[in-house]
């Protein structure tokens, strides 16, 4: 009981640790769209949209240096995800972890085409606009599909 | 009380003696037996308010590196939450302004670090919260059943 608590709790600790390194340390996915998009809203949300997608992301990277958590880990992450306003019903992920991971990992990949397309396109507020759209309703269909 | 009244009014009925002195004769017995009797209840209610402590100081004991356990990761957590504020996130501010990115695009990805930051805390906080609890509800349901034991001896 009390190692998988502090399983659980190093898991989300060594996250907020990469979260402030990352700061810290002048990381290119941070500081890069920090410049490149100062007068340029819409890419400047993607871009943080992004980066912040990536750090819910890395709690599963760190999760596989972990065993015997699994439950514990589904049911904490799921709880964190909503924090994010990320629409999920009270899904049972306990089986669904690679699929919730590869679910987030495309939509971190979606939001770097979005930003690709934004830095290519004249008439980018309209595709943007529709591309977030999309992204955000598929991305809810799809977590939704994960009920248990 | 008065049950014991009446006993002794029937033992003392056949017996021929005065009746002042068989007034006087039933009252002492009367006092007499009393103090035994609530001797003897005080005494069974000290023995179970003693078994109870010690059970409940086993318990402690029992429970004593679990209660140190909750109480250490919450203290870490509570550092790293005051550290977090009182450091790094001076160093971060630093950091973006010795970088040069322009003021409103730092404080909006500060921004975000916080609430990012301060989630993850925050559930953190609530997982520890719910062991706390969980072990309190077991020492508390261990609790009564050493009770109830000692009750029934």
């Amino acid at each position: 009981m009390n190692s998988k608590l502090v399983d659980l709790l190093s898991i989300f600790k060594q996250s907020r640790e990469k979260l402030s390194q990352d700061f810290l340390s002048e990381s290119l996915e941070i500081f890069e769209p920090m410049f490149k998009y100062e007068n340029d809203n819409d890419l400047m949300s993607l871009s943080m949209e992004k980066y912040f997608t990536g750090y819910i992301n890395y709690h599963f990277e760190v999760f596989l240096e972990y065993s015997n958590i699994d439950i514990e880990f589904s049911k904490a992450m799921l709880s964190f995800v909503k924090t994010f306003n990320i629409n999920v019903s009270d899904s049972n992920l306990n089986n669904g972890k690679e699929l919730f991971y590869s679910i987030l990992k495309q939509k971190e990949s979606f939001l770097q085409e979005m930003i690709t397309v934004g830095n290519i396109d004249s008439d980018k507020f309209n595709k943007l606009s529709y591309l977030y759209q999309k992204d955000k309703t598929l991305f809810d269909r799809e977590l939704n599909s994960l009920k248990g | 009380m008065e049950e014991i009244s009446k006993v002794i009014d029937y033992v003392l009925k056949n017996v021929e003696m005065d009746d002042s002195a068989k007034k006087l004769l039933t009252e002492n017995l009367n006092i007499k037996i009393n103090e035994k009797v609530e001797l003897y209840s005080l005494k069974t209610k000290l023995e179970i308010l003693y078994n109870y402590e010690k059970n409940y100081l086993e318990l402690v004991k029992e429970f004593k590196e679990e209660i140190k356990f909750a109480s250490s990761i919450q203290e870490d957590l509570r550092k790293e939450r005051a550290k977090f504020f009182a450091e790094t996130l001076k160093e971060v501010q630093s950091t973006l302004k010795d970088s040069q990115v322009d003021s409103k695009v730092a404080s909006n990805w500060v921004e975000e670090l916080v609430n990012s930051y301060t989630k993850s805390l925050d559930l953190s906080g609530g997982l520890i919260e719910e062991h706390t609890l969980d072990t309190i509800g077991r020492l508390r349901q261990e609790a009564k059943q050493e009770v109830k034991k000692s009750e029934l001896k």
